[in-house]
C-alpha cells in the first residue's frame, strides 16, 4: 500500500513539471569568429576584402573622412521550469559584434570584436 | 481544560477559511538579461588622451555608433530585467469552476548601466560618461488559465538592438516616420537615444507616433 502511495505521489510530481529552453538568432553570420578565415590588417586590408569575407553589414555609417562597417548578430537563449506553484525562467540575450574604421581610400585604419561573443557556427 | 472563547474560535475559522479559499497558485520569477555589463571600472579611459581604437580594445565595438559635427560618439548598454508574479488560485464551493483560473498580479524593474563615449575628429576621448541605475518597469495584474505562463509586463522597449536590420522594412511605416528616416537616431548619423526612450519628445516627436 505504502508503494502504491509512493509511487502515486511520484507521478503527481512527475505530472506537474514541465522544463522548456528556447533559442533564437538574428543577424548577419559572425564570420568574423571563424579563425580559419584570411588574416585582416590595420593599413593593408580594404574594405571590398571585408565585404567579401563577411557579407554586407548591418549598418555602414559615414563620417567626414572614414567609413564604418558595424556587423551585428543577437542571440537569444532561454530556459524554464514550470511546476503549479512556482515557475521560473531566464533569458540571455547576447550581442556578438564587430567594426570597422576605413579611410577615404578604403583602407582598414582601426577594427575590434565585442569582448562578448557568440560562437561561430560554419555553415552545412 | 479551559474552552476556546468565542473571538478565538472566529479567528481560527477565519484563518481555515482563508487558507482553503485563497490558496497561492503560481509564483513566477521571469529574468532577461540584454548585453554584457560594462566594465567601466577596469577600462582606463582618459579624457583628453584616450584614443578610439584604444576604447574599442578595451570595451569592444559599442551597441550604437553616431557621427557628430566634429567627431563621433559611442553608446554602451546593459539591461538586466526581473519580472516577480504572484498568482493566487480563488478555490470556492460555489463557483467550483473558479479553481481553473488564477488571479496574477505582477512588479518589475530593470538594473540599467550605459556609458557615452564622445569622440572628437582626431578620435581622442573628449568626454565620458558612466551611469548606473534602478528603473521600474511598473505592474500590472491578469485573470490567468491556472497553468499559463506569461510576462506581464512589456519589457520589448529593452530589446530594439538590432535596428540596423530594419532597414527594408523602415521604407513601409507610416509617411511622418519614413520621411524623417534620414534624422532617425538608429541611423548613425543624427545622434544616439537611450534603448526605451518615449516617443513623445525630441526627433521622435517628427514621427507624429
Amino acid at each position: 500500500m505504502k508503494m502504491l502511495a509512493s509511487v502515486i505521489l511520484l507521478f503527481m510530481i512527475g505530472a506537474t513539471i514541465s522544463c522548456a529552453s528556447w533559442k533564437n538568432q538574428q543577424g548577419v553570420a559572425n564570420k568574423w569568429r571563424d579563425e580559419s578565415g584570411p588574416r585582416i590588417e590595420i593599413g593593408k586590408t580594404h574594405q571590398t576584402e571585408i565585404a567579401k569575407l563577411l557579407g554586407p553589414p548591418s549598418q555602414i555609417i559615414g563620417l567626414d573622412d572614414q567609413i564604418i562597417f558595424y556587423y551585428l548578430l543577437e542571440k537569444k537563449v532561454g530556459k524554464g521550469a514550470f511546476f503549479i506553484l512556482f515557475n521560473w525562467s531566464n533569458e540571455k540575450v547576447t550581442y556578438d559584434r564587430a567594426i570597422f574604421f576605413f579611410d577615404k581610400n578604403g583602407l582598414l585604419n582601426d577594427y575590434a570584436y565585442s569582448l562578448e561573443k557568440v560562437p561561430y557556427e560554419t555553415p552545412q | 481544560m479551559k474552552r476556546p472563547n468565542k473571538a478565538m474560535t472566529l479567528t481560527a475559522k477565519i484563518i481555515v477559511l482563508a487558507y482553503v479559499t485563497v490558496c497561492p497558485t503560481a509564483c513566477t520569477i521571469i529574468k532577461e538579461k540584454i548585453d554584457a555589463p560594462i566594465d567601466h571600472a577596469n577600462a582606463e579611459l582618459l579624457v583628453g588622451e584616450t584614443l578610439c581604437s584604444q576604447a574599442l580594445n578595451q570595451l569592444g565595438p559599442p551597441a550604437k555608433i553616431s557621427s557628430l559635427g566634429n567627431g563621433l560618439a559611442f553608446l554602451y548598454e546593459h539591461t538586466l530585467t526581473a519580472e516577480n508574479q504572484l498568482g493566487i488560485n480563488l478555490e470556492t464551493q460555489a463557483v467550483p469552476w473558479l479553481r481553473w483560473f488564477k488571479l496574477v498580479t505582477a512588479r518589475g524593474k530593470a538594473k540599467r548601466q550605459a556609458l557615452l563615449l564622445v569622440f572628437d575628429e582626431q578620435g581622442i576621448l573628449q568626454n565620458q560618461l558612466f551611469h548606473e541605475w534602478d528603473e521600474s518597469l511598473g505592474g500590472g495584474s491578469s485573470v490567468q488559465y491556472f497553468i499559463a505562463v506569461t510576462k506581464l509586463l512589456d519589457t520589448s522597449q529593452f530589446e530594439d538592438a538590432i535596428g540596423p536590420h530594419q532597414w527594408g522594412f523602415s521604407l513601409l511605416r507610416p509617411l511622418p516616420q519614413t520621411l524623417n528616416t534620414r534624422q532617425s537616431l538608429d541611423m548613425g548619423t543624427s545622434g544616439l537615444e537611450l534603448q526605451a526612450t518615449p516617443t513623445k519628445a525630441g526627433q521622435h516627436s517628427l514621427e507624429m507616433r
